[in-house]
């Protein structure tokens, strides 16, 4: 990759990197391949609902990898850049992670209607037929959520203690 | 600014280029350039964050709707055409940059040209295959959705309108962005005519490529999220 970038250093006076052809082109290469990896993955493997999402995102930020490190020069650039970025992403995931904890602890807080929260347009009746018809899916998958009110005031007890261990 | 003497090579803007009076030398005028737009690229990724968790948490509401509205509503085949478009301008942009490195005019002129080709595809894709189909079948967002005007037997789930309002919101404003950045890029073509940048001074290039590439980098995440999973 640096054998053609050696060959050329000095027509560029700021001493800047220059990308040679061959490394810019395998890296279009690789990411066109990732996204036919990922659309074949998504579209006809079936790794379960949260198993493919987290594929594509997995493939997804090993793209976003390679564009910021080579298309947008960041390996070969000045540090503070990928600190500029680097914060940016803390503050990204402290956001989005956070708003995650909140949602999946919301049952904690209102046991009836847990990972629940109707559409505005939704009637009374429809919200409670759809928490209805929830809790028999749970049932008859055998899941933990069972319905009956002492078990699932045990969960949310115990629920309860986790949020708590999360926010700290 | 040095006046340059009326003989017929005069030399051209490229080589000439005097930094600003505010900065030591050309190159920390380069740095500093380029460190204000990595800045404003983290506050661009903060706002499509916005977007991202607020897809996370109607995701987390809808869990198996938003499936079956993604792959009904959308045509992942349509979203992969403008992945693939997207990407390979990304490459241009990145020859783009190196062609004012090394000097070469004409592949810069060139690189940027099929760049904004690239953008403008993309929004006549966006525009023409999606956004115009789905106007007139009324698949819009939240309380403009028309429960209507669905053909056969597919039957739309409260959730739709809720899917169709981040597909709507994330991909306009994306959209936004990629039209911006044919604008600059077209700037910047105009620009290359003109002979501006050349191995000295091509901050513009650079920095309007880094602006390029996080518009790529967006629709990286929400292809995936929007059209596939």
């Amino acid at each position: 990759m640096n054998a053609t970038a050696h060959t050329q250093p000095h027509e560029d006076p700021t001493h800047h990197h220059i990308a040679s052809f061959r490394s810019l082109f395998v890296i279009l290469v690789i990411l066109l391949i990732m996204t036919a990896l990922t659309v074949y993955t998504a579209k006809f493997v079936d790794l379960g609902e949260m198993g493919n999402l987290i594929l594509a995102m997995f493939i997804a930020c090993f793209k976003a990898i390679l564009v910021c490190a080579i298309f947008m020069h960041l390996l070969h650039d000045k540090f503070l850049n990928t600190v500029a970025l680097a914060v940016c992403l803390v503050l990204v995931v402290t956001f989005i992670g956070f708003t995650m904890i909140d949602m999946a602890s919301r049952g904690a807080l209102d046991p009836t209607r847990e990972h629940f929260i109707a559409p505005p347009s939704m009637s009374e009746a429809n919200i409670n037929a759809a928490i209805e018809k929830r809790d028999a899916e749970h049932a008859a998958e055998g899941g933990h959520a069972a319905d009956d009110d002492h078990g699932a005031d045990a969960e949310h007890t115990e629920d309860d203690g986790h949020a708590a261990d999360d926010g700290h | 600014m040095t006046t340059a003497s009326p003989t017929s090579s005069k030399p051209l803007y490229h080589e000439t280029y005097k930094h600003q009076e505010h900065w030591r030398n050309n190159e920390d005028e380069f740095e500093g350039a380029k460190l204000g737009v990595w800045l404003f690229l983290t506050t661009e990724i903060l706002l499509f964050s916005g977007m991202f968790c607020g897809y996370a948490i109607l995701r987390f509401f809808y869990l198996d709707d938003f499936t079956a509205a993604s792959s009904h509503y959308l045509n992942w085949k349509i979203g992969a055409l403008n992945t693939g478009v997207l990407l390979i301008s990304s490459f241009t942009v990145a020859m783009s940059v190196r062609a004012s490195q090394l000097n070469k005019q004409g592949q810069l002129m060139i690189n940027l040209l099929i760049s904004a080709i690239c953008g403008v595809i993309f929004l006549v894709v966006k525009l023409g295959w999606e956004y115009g189909p789905k106007i007139e079948k009324g698949e819009l967002p939240g309380a403009m959705f028309a429960y209507g005007g669905h053909a056969g037997e597919y039957i739309p789930s409260t959730s739709d309108p809720v899917f169709l309002s981040i597909y709507w919101v994330a991909t306009a404003i994306h959209g936004f962005h990629v039209l911006i950045g044919v604008v600059l890029l077209l700037w910047l073509a105009w620009r290359a005519g003109k002979k501006h940048f050349g191995p000295k001074h091509y901050t513009a290039v650079e920095n309007v490529g880094l602006y390029w590439h996080l518009v790529d980098l967006v629709w990286i995440f929400l292809f995936p999220l929007l059209y596939l999973v």
